[in-house]
């Protein structure tokens, strides 16, 4: 059985069509990126696969209809949204005890926040909480469990180079623990070295589906890593500015990332350049895929 | 049964609820009036005997039928918009739960929250009429605070409706002020004016007051002070007259279906919408 299957998908808004006679099924274990320029409906194709909006077609997560079945297929899906989504006044383990009394699941408050490095966070209140906490906060909730099914709405968008290797190592986790992922991005982030395909969407245009295969050619992003270091980083792509300022360019964020860690910079100050899909739209735009 | 989901919701609605500031507000204006009315009321009582008690629920009435309207539809009419705008109606969504089970535990959760500031403040003001009267009059205070209770579940289930349908929170907040003073202020001008205009006789205005679920209240509430309904004049003696004993049954139904209706309504449209 597949994990997600997915038949004449159609979406409209109005008189605006977002998803038009989308079909595709991912396998178990597949790491999936769903990649468009801003406004091009990966969200809504991810709210269509929970079964949050109503939509023409059918999807099924292990065989449930998410349109009929919804509660037992959100079941087996941990799904972090763009937006936290957390309320405000709940403190952090106010907030895991209430998500993991929905999701049915008994677990610790030191093995949830303990990973993330929230522990001592547990009774902040999410309000509280900056950008980045408040994103590790909805990992844990959407792992809340271990569903065999993840879908992550824009998770690498506004939290630093540390929590974006720390996420990059999330993901990698629950890849070799055979997890289905499905991530919306619309920036690479380093995540197409561990994916197996990529969803392209287009407005007006029908869907893309590119093998891993052929990322090189089609993809093939550089990424620019700027960071502060007094001491010479043995990195032979490094370019050392007078300021102290280094620019590494690379192909594999995750790698040039842990690297960097590995000597000991301090990677949560790094500024990390990425191509954006509306790069990499530009550049599909007109090739036969 | 009751699912482990739906005891987490609501418990998460009463929790929330309790703690919003507008409640805690309610809850001590209440007790305030509520204890002033009394202590103010019964410093007549050696010259007016019992009447005291009554011109204190009278009081009390009124009071009820202004706050407890204002503060159902508020805390009910932000409910699902809130949500929908600070982004947690997703989150929410995206669990193991149904659309219906969301909106039910919201529901309760907000009810079961308005009846116990209502209950609170009410209490504190009957705890100080029955340290003066004594236990007597407990049967009128308990009438009265169960039709508070019906006023509290309706108008919640009105702005639950209210706050699905509306498209943000400012657009639902119009709808409830509006929907309050309609129902509050402006229903008795609009009864008097159609009574003039259309010369509508006394059986007419039944239905009229059995519409208005302020009014269905109000009546509720007289009835338990004074079965005659005399307070209400002319159109309270014929009511009297006409339904008698069944006036609880007939007016707490009409509050019933205002509440089953609402609710319904709020259903069909929330399971209707994207997110």
């Amino acid at each position: 059985m597949e994990a997600i299957e997915v038949t004449n998908l159609t979406k409209q808004f109005d008189s605006t069509r977002v998803l038009e006679g989308i079909t595709f099924n991912i396998g178990e274990g597949k790491l999936i990126l769903l990649l468009g320029p801003n406004g091009s409906g990966k969200t809504t194709l991810l709210r269509c696969l929970m079964g949050l909006i109503r939509f023409e077609g059918e999807v099924r997560i292990f065989g449930f209809d998410v349109s009929h079945m919804g509660k037992q297929a959100r079941r087996l899906v941990g799904y972090m949204p763009q937006d936290s989504g957390f309320y405000a006044d709940m403190t952090c383990a106010q907030v895991l005890d209430f998500f993991s009394n929905l999701k049915g699941v008994d677990v610790s408050l030191e093995d949830l926040l303990g990973p993330i490095g929230l522990l001592q966070k547990a009774d902040a209140k999410v309000k509280q909480l900056s950008g980045g906490m408040k994103r590790k906060l909805g990992i844990a909730v959407t792992l809340l469990g271990d569903p065999p099914i993840i879908f992550l709405d824009e998770p690498f968008s506004d939290i630093d180079a540390k929590g974006k290797l720390d996420l990059l190592n999330t993901i990698r986790a629950l890849r070799e623990r055979g997890r289905t992922v499905v991530i919306s991005t619309h920036t690479i982030s380093g995540v197409l070295t561990m994916a197996d395909e990529a969803l392209v969407l287009q407005r007006n245009m029908p869907i893309r589906t590119i093998r891993s295969q052929l990322f090189a050619s089609h993809f093939s992003p550089t990424y620019r890593v700027h960071v502060y270091s007094k001491e010479r980083i043995p990195i032979k792509e490094a370019e050392v500015s007078p300021t102290g300022w280094v620019t590494i360019s690379s192909r594999d964020l995750h790698s040039t990332l842990n690297t960097l860690a590995e000597y000991g910079i301090d990677i949560s100050k790094a500024i990390v350049e990425e191509p954006t899909t509306n790069d990499l739209m530009m550049r599909l735009a007109g090739d036969d895929l | 049964m009751i699912s482990k989901e739906f005891r987490t919701l609501l418990f998460g609605e009463v929790t929330r609820s309790i703690s919003n500031r507008w409640l805690i507000v309610y809850a001590l204006m209440y007790a305030a009036l509520g204890l002033s009315l009394s202590y103010y009321g019964m410093l007549g009582l050696g010259y007016l005997g019992l009447r005291g008690f009554g011109r204190v629920s009278a009081s009390l009435i009124n009071l009820t039928l202004y706050l407890v309207p204002l503060i159902s539809m508020s805390l009910s009419g932000l409910a699902i918009v809130s949500e929908r705008e600070g982004r947690t109606l997703e989150r929410l969504l995206s669990q193991p739960i149904s659309k219906a089970e969301i909106l039910i535990a919201k529901y309760i959760g907000i009810t079961i929250s308005i009846g116990t500031a209502t209950v609170l403040g009410y209490g504190l003001a009957s705890w100080y009429m029955l340290f003066v009267l004594g236990p007597g009059d407990l049967g009128i205070f308990l009438s009265i605070l169960l039709a508070s209770l019906l006023l509290a579940a309706a108008l919640s289930a009105f702005g639950l409706a209210v706050s699905t349908v509306s498209g943000s929170r400012f657009g639902a907040l119009g709808a409830i002020l509006m929907g309050w003073f309609v129902l509050v202020a402006l229903y008795d001008v609009l009864v008097m004016g159609a009574t003039l205009v259309a010369n509508l006789k006394w059986p007419d205005l039944i239905p009229i007051l059995m519409v208005n679920p302020v009014e269905a209240a109000r009546i509720l509430m007289i009835y338990s002070l004074d079965p005659t309904l005399i307070f209400l004049g002319p159109t309270g003696v014929y009511v009297a007259r006409a339904f008698g004993p069944y006036i609880p049954m007939i007016f707490a139904g009409s509050l019933v279906v205002w509440t089953m209706g609402s609710i319904a309504l709020a259903l069909v449209k929330f399971r209707g919408q994207d997110l």
